[in-house]
């Protein structure tokens, strides 16, 4: 069954480093990933493995120092600038581990600002802005408000909301739940699952193990590779035995 | 879209200097060509002459008329007179006023009445600049003293005319009603004069036709009373409003400067602070162009809007100010709107907010969106940048308050400075007599006079031009030194020229130059050169010996006499009058005109002076605002963390300001210092637009100190406080904002 999905983005060979004050270090080191269509594929790792660095490379957020990160079969490493920028709009959302809402504008306009860029008729705009904001519980009235008037939890289901406004094809969401309590984090991961039940890849980032849990496959990055990997079925709710062979899995990586 | 913020000093600043570089643009562009229009519409003539009645015979005017370049001739009848004016300003003056009668046709230099009143049978109506500067108003009355009766005219009127204008003609009209003409007349026959005025054939040079004419006239054994052509005319009435005008354009540059050095650093900073926001569009798949446009757009518009209202503001200054210049020059400046004014303005203000926005903007092409959201390695170096920034600002802010305290200084505390690089040598009284060696001495005897000195203006030729030499015995007891380069001459061989001669070939200092007088010509070594604003530069100066040279029985004609402090110049003159009638045929009082003039200038350049000081003050304080709360925001989570840390406002106003203290000092200090050296280098320049190649303006060191000092240490302090609303913030706001 594995052999019939689509690669939807795959690395190869990745390689990131960063230079500080005359120092190299390596974070990325000719990691070789494939990520399948319609998955719900969550990477984990230690804290500073590079897992936000991964993120932006395959979403062409940044560019790596070697290797090729392939989209839909396509080598985007070598885009030009405004050619990665209407990638990203067409395919990828992003929803940033420090959020990042645009400082003066409101909830709605940070979503409509996303969004104005593949759908020009502003009805529908707000249709769809309206509902999303629905999804994850946040009001017309605080749809109304600017990013530094709001809680860390809004802040992050607005960005949230951002991110899948343009419909993308993939979407990277790095710690998503990490500042919402657990009501409002289910919520947003019913988003999240429903999303990918219509067809939208997804790529997370956590440290939740529960979060996890609504994973079809667990991407575990360590020492610049990646370190294993571990496949569930889909997630249809509470299920012990899943739960079960992620611990497994987990220990096994050192977690 | 939530309001831009800081968008409103970037407004007000942009917008400030809309105003004054369309100002300075609107005058350069019309005081020159409305006196020209005004000429025009009242008809001028090319060369106006006054000259003894009985002396114009049939010969004369037919010499005139047939000369070649001469279209037109009118000969207007009129009383030369040496009148008293009783109240001039709040005391006596004594003016060249030529008598007219006021029904006399006149196709050229027409009268244009301003205000009337009903015509009684004894009037007369006043010239412009004297009503205004006399403050004469219609219906008051004025009182002339001439020869020894004593004339009081009800005023019914005031006209605008061309002709003779202001001071520097030295010549004044006045009108009268037909009744009170001939009452005049009767007491002063001897005092007629023709008034005559002509007009050249088109692009004529009516200094060479001039001079052609006074050479007509010596020939012909005619007195000519007075005779000034349109250029002259036009360079002696302007001049102050030219100088103005100048040190409007040397403000202007120093303002516009500031303007976009600000402009910049604010652009700058608004971008770097919006660079976080930049990437997150540009993560969302936003391209480059569209961010690049999305940014510049606020600028320009908020700075288009701003140039606008700044450029509508300076049309409601506009007005009072060509009001004053107009009056200065004798005439009303109507000031219309200019659309190349306001192109200029718009082009170059806009398209400098273009530039710097784009240039700030255009990293974020290079930018991968990520870094661009973090924030660049940028904030790393922002003390050093902070630094500079309030160095270079305080820096150009002293440059501004010299520009202003050196203008002050040498126009209202040592007027003098101002005023000797406009006038040309004044003495107390200026005797024009028989013999000056004999009256020399016997002057010089007396307890009232300092010195005495021969010093008279010939006419000579340059090539074919003609121009005033300047002839003295001892140039270097003039009060007013006028020499720029070089030296005076001593020996007879020796000669000064004018500053218009200075750049032309074969005037160097050193080379010999030729000097012409009625088909004489001797040779002269150039030993220096001399300003003089009435003249253009067109001048030279020879000693009484080096006259003779070209003219054998050359005698000096005036004697210039400089009275102890505290004489009155006016019964002095009278006295000598009474006691030498046979020797002095002609007194003039030039302190009192020294001390009009003075008056007149100060009254007009102290409201340029006041203006310009209001700017200087609101533009420093503004930027000096903008400077301290963008260096607060910038540090916004710095003070947040301090504050939380349980540092109180004193404490962080203190650390504040201790960090600028040391920058600031240097500045000030460092840029005060060098204003010794380039305010004079600027002042030079401006003065030399005007015409002064010699630089009187002083720039003492205390005054640039301290001025510097003062000023920006009070505005400072104001902007300090007015950048403290923090005081109000609690930490967690302004981290987290
Ligand atoms: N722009 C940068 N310059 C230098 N070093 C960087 C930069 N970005 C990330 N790093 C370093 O790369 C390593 C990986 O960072 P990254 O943000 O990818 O970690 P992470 O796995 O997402 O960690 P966390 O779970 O804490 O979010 C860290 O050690 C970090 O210090
Ligand atoms: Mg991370």
């Amino acid at each position: 069954m594995k052999q019939k999905k689509q690669v939807v983005v795959a690395a190869k060979n990745l390689k990131k480093s960063f230079s500080t004050g005359g120092n190299e270090q390596t974070i990325i080191n000719g990691l070789d990933l494939k990520v399948y269509r319609g998955d719900f594929t969550v990477i984990m790792g230690s804290s500073g493995a590079g897992k936000s660095t991964l993120m932006y490379a395959l979403s062409g957020m940044d560019r790596p120092n070697g290797g090729q990160v392939l989209f839909c079969g396509e080598d985007i490493t070598n885009y030009k600038d405004d050619k990665l920028a209407v990638f990203r709009r067409k395919h990828c959302g992003f929803v940033f581990q420090q959020i990042y809402l645009l400082e003066r504008m409101t909830l709605l306009e940070n979503a409509i600002a996303a969004g104005k860029l593949t759908e020009h008729n502003k009805q529908k705009l707000k249709e769809k802005a309206s509902k999303l904001f629905a999804k994850v519980n946040i009001s017309e009235v605080l749809q109304k408000k600017y990013s530094s008037q709001i809680s860390g939890g809004e802040a992050q289901r607005a960005g949230i909301v951002r991110a899948l406004m343009n419909e993308p094809a993939v979407v990277f969401a790095d710690e998503p739940t990490g500042a919402l309590n657990s009501n409002n984090s289910q919520a947003v991961l019913d988003v999240f699952s429903e999303v990918n039940r219509e067809g939208q890849s997804i790529i997370m980032v956590t440290h939740d193990k529960k979060t996890a849990l609504r994973a079809n496959r667990i991407i575990y990055l360590k020492d610049g590779i990646i370190f294993g990997e571990c496949c569930l079925d889909t997630y249809k709710g509470a299920d012990k035995e899943r739960e079960h062979k992620l611990n497994t899995f987990l220990e096994e990586m050192g977690w | 879209m939530k309001k831009q913020k800081g968008m409103l000093p970037f407004g007000i600043i942009l917008g400030m200097a809309a105003m004054i570089l369309n100002l300075a643009l609107v005058l350069v562009f019309q005081v020159s060509s409305g006196y020209d229009k005004k000429f025009q519409e009242l008809n001028g003539a090319n060369i106006n002459l006054i000259l003894p009645k009985e002396q114009v015979t049939e010969k004369i005017r037919e010499k005139l008329e047939q000369h070649k370049e001469i279209v037109q001739a009118e000969y207007v009848e009129g009383i030369l007179t040496q009148a008293t004016v009783k109240e001039f300003r709040g005391s006596d003056f004594t003016m060249n006023t030529v008598f007219y009668h006021m029904n006399e046709t006149r196709s050229m230099n027409q009268l244009e009445v301003l205000q009337e009143r009903e015509k009684a049978a004894q009037s007369i109506y006043l010239p412009l600049y004297v009503a205004e500067f006399g403050e004469y108003q219609t219906g008051e009355s004025i009182t002339y003293e001439i020869g020894n009766a004593s004339y009081k005219y009800p005023i019914v009127g005031v006209v605008q005319e061309m002709q003779f204008g202001n001071f520097s003609t030295n010549m004044m009209g006045a009108y009268l009603s037909k009744e009170a003409y001939e009452k005049l007349l009767e007491a002063n026959a001897g005092n007629r004069v023709y008034s005559i005025a002509l007009k050249l054939k088109e692009n004529q040079d009516s200094k060479q036709v001039q001079s052609e004419l006074f050479k007509m006239f010596r020939e012909e054994n005619v007195s000519v009373l007075y005779g000034v052509c349109d250029s002259e005319n036009k360079q002696g009435r302007t001049m102050v409003c030219n100088l103005l005008i100048a040190i409007f354009m040397g403000f202007v540059a120093i303002v516009v400067f500031v303007t976009l050095f600000l402009a910049k650093f604010r652009i700058q900073n608004c971008i770097s602070q919006e660079m976080a926001d930049m990437g997150v569009r540009k993560a969302l798949g936003y391209t480059s162009n569209m961010i690049i446009t999305s940014i510049i757009m606020p600028y320009m518009v908020v700075g288009a809007i701003a140039s606008v209202n700044g450029i509508l503001l300076s049309y409601l200054l506009l007005p009072t100010i060509a009001h004053l210049l107009g009056l200065q020059a004798g005439f009303f400046l109507h000031i219309t709107f200019s659309l190349s004014a306001l192109g200029i303005t718009l082009a170059v203000l806009l398209g400098l907010v273009f530039v710097f926005t784009y240039f700030a903007a255009r990293k974020i092409r290079k930018l991968q969106p990520i870094y661009a959201i973090r924030g660049n390695a940028e904030c790393k170096k922002a003390a050093l940048w902070q630094n500079l920034l309030l160095f270079f600002s305080l820096g150009i802010l002293t440059v501004l308050v010299s520009f202003a305290g050196t203008l002050f200084y040498n126009v209202m505390v040592k007027p003098d400075n101002f005023m000797k690089a406009l006038s040309d040598e004044t003495a107390s009284v200026v005797l024009r007599v028989k013999d000056a060696d004999k009256i020399k001495e016997a002057l010089e005897r007396q307890k009232e006079t300092v010195k005495v000195l021969k010093l008279s203006t010939e006419k000579v030729k340059i090539k074919s031009e003609e121009i005033n030499a300047l002839v003295c015995e001892d140039f270097q007891q003039l009060d007013n030194d006028i020499c720029y380069q070089g030296r005076y001459p001593e020996k007879e061989d020796e000669i000064a020229l004018g500053s218009a001669f200075a750049q032309e070939d074969g005037y160097q200092l050193g080379d010999v130059m030729e000097l012409h007088l009625d088909g004489i010509t001797q040779k002269y070594k150039i030993v220096g050169y001399i300003q003089s604003v009435n003249q253009k530069g067109e001048l030279c100066a020879v000693t009484i010996e080096g006259m003779k040279r070209l003219y054998e029985d050359y005698q000096a004609a005036n004697l210039y006499v400089y009275l102890q402090k505290g004489t009155d110049a006016g019964r002095w003159m009278e006295k000598q009058e009474k006691t030498y009638p046979e020797e002095i045929f002609n007194s003039f009082n030039q302190e009192e005109l020294s001390e009009k003039t003075k008056e007149m200038y100060s009254s007009l350049i102290q409201e340029a002076i006041l203006c310009i000081l209001v700017v200087t003050i609101l533009i420093s304080l503004l930027i000096l605002y903008v400077i301290i709360k963008s260096i607060l925001v910038s540090r916004r989570e710095e003070f947040g963390i301090y504050k939380a840390l349980g540092y109180t406002n004193g404490q962080l106003i203190g650390k504040l300001a201790g960090e600028l203290l040391p920058v600031s000092v240097v500045a000030i200090g460092l840029f005060s210092l060098a204003g010794t050296i380039y305010m004079r280098v600027i002042y030079q320049f401006i003065f030399s637009m005007a015409g002064a190649m010699k630089n009187f303006c002083q720039a003492p060191i205390v005054l640039l100190l301290g001025s510097g000092t003062g000023f920006l240490a009070v505005t400072y302090l104001i902007s300090l406080w007015l950048a403290l609303p923090l005081k109000k913030i609690s930490a967690y706001q302004l981290i987290k904002e």
